[in-house]
């Protein structure tokens, strides 16, 4: 259960997040909706813990968010890619499997490689992929790290219909493993029962 | 979560070889500017310690540069929030990060050194003594650069501009630096400067450059 209560956030001199209240339990989708610029990657990043809330609080089954909770409980993928250019996909792989203490596990490594990517050569520099493709590798995270709560920052942006609707697919079967998973995004996915909050 | 560690010890390891292209610019800068340094005075007899002072110089100008140009890319928005998410803390990854920047500096400067000794014809009795002296003010310089680098990041622009204020954290180094040519350099206490002065910035400096990324890139 994430709560969240009356929320503020503030830049500067400039309001972006005005007293926000909202809650997810286990096994729900949350949509954030609203328009550019409205503050939607802002929220996320005051839920994942980077921004510190003007006023409000972040809860996560009743405690407060801090360092050590959201790094056991949270996976947090955002809009731009985070992977080093000039490492491999395997390279990259292993190196933020192991910022996240998961032993890497081959089989279960190439398999997550070959559901989103198809046969690649996995020793390819990371410079090397395509736009689509690097957007790829922000959702291997997903498939590879387990954590409760996924956060995930315009996830189907410049994804083509086949990744998107994969998608689509491990988002249902993490809610379905009682996950909770908050998304800010522009393209609407068919997943059912999804619970949307409309930023404005 | 020891095993992860060392896992990640070696991709940054990796890393930092990859990157070596940087370092290699950076100390074929060192040849040049010494270079410049030693013709424009061929008919002047200069000692030592002028020629230390252009070394070392050269030597904070490569640090600086090399260590802003890595927190540049590695610690981009994106990757300082995965790195938030980590259950290895910030600091730790700060120091990883600047122990691999050290080894690949001081490789280089071992590399280099003989050359811009000859350029600037300095006595090859201190050799080992000044890359000795080099080694340990390197890790120093790395860790106050850090500091530097990680303001400079700053989201905003007036706010980079602060990084200056550890500009005056480099000058001791620089002092003692020098001065040490006229000590006994066989002698290992006069090293031991350099070797506390590194201690200090190792208890603050990965604190230091944390905070200021979390607070000021994101």
């Amino acid at each position: 259960m994430l709560n969240v209560s009356h929320l503020s956030f503030a830049r500067g001199n400039k309001l972006v997040l005005k007293d926000i209240n909202l809650s997810v339990s286990n096994s729900e989708v949350l949509l954030i909706k609203g328009s550019n610029g409205i503050g939607k990657s802002t929220f996320l990043s005051c839920i994942a813990g980077f921004l510190e809330p003007l006023e409000g609080t972040v809860e996560y089954f009743s405690k407060p968010i801090d360092p050590t909770l959201s790094a056991k409980n949270f996976i947090f993928v955002g809009e731009e890619n985070f992977a080093y250019e000039d490492l491999s996909i395997l390279d990259n792989i292993y190196y933020w499997l192991s910022l996240n203490c998961v032993t890497p596990n081959q089989k279960s490594i190439h398999k997550s490689i070959e559901y989103l990517f198809g046969r690649i050569d996995m020793n390819k520099k990371f410079h090397k992929f395509s736009y689509g493709q690097k957007r790829k590798m922000r959702m291997l995270l997903l498939l590879l790290i387990n954590k409760p709560v996924w956060i995930l920052d315009d996830p189907f942006n410049g994804l083509d219909d086949e990744t998107i609707s994969k998608l689509t697919k491990i988002i249902s079967m993490k809610r379905d493993q009682h996950g909770i998973i908050i998304m800010a995004t522009h393209i609407i996915p068919h997943i059912r029962d999804m619970k949307e909050f409309e930023l404005s | 979560m020891i095993n992860n560690f060392l896992l990640l010890l070696s991709k940054e390891f990796k890393l930092m070889l990859m990157k070596s292209t940087q370092s290699f610019i950076l100390f074929c800068f060192i040849i040049i500017a010494s270079s410049i340094f030693g013709l424009a005075l061929r008919y002047i007899q200069v000692d030592n310690k002028i020629s230390m002072t252009v070394i070392w110089i050269l030597l904070f100008l490569t640090v600086i540069t090399k260590v802003e140009k890595v927190y540049l890319e590695d610690f981009s928005d994106p990757k300082i929030q995965q790195y938030m998410m980590s259950p290895i803390a910030l600091e730790l990854i700060v120091l990883t990060k600047n122990l691999m920047i050290y080894l690949n500096l001081v490789i280089f400067f071992l590399i280099t050194s003989p050359i811009v000794f000859l350029i600037l014809s300095i006595d090859f009795d201190i050799f080992w003594q000044i890359n000795i002296l080099a080694a340990l003010s390197l890790l120093s310089l790395v860790f106050i650069s850090s500091i530097t680098a990680s303001i400079a990041n700053s989201k905003s622009n007036r706010l980079a501009i602060t990084s200056v204020v550890t500009l005056p954290l480099f000058i001791p180094i620089l002092i003692f630096s020098i001065g040490a040519i006229d000590m006994d350099l066989g002698n290992i206490n006069s090293y031991l400067f350099f070797l506390a002065y590194f201690l200090l910035n190792l208890a603050f400096s990965p604190l230091l450059t944390s905070f200021a990324l979390k607070k000021l890139s994101m």
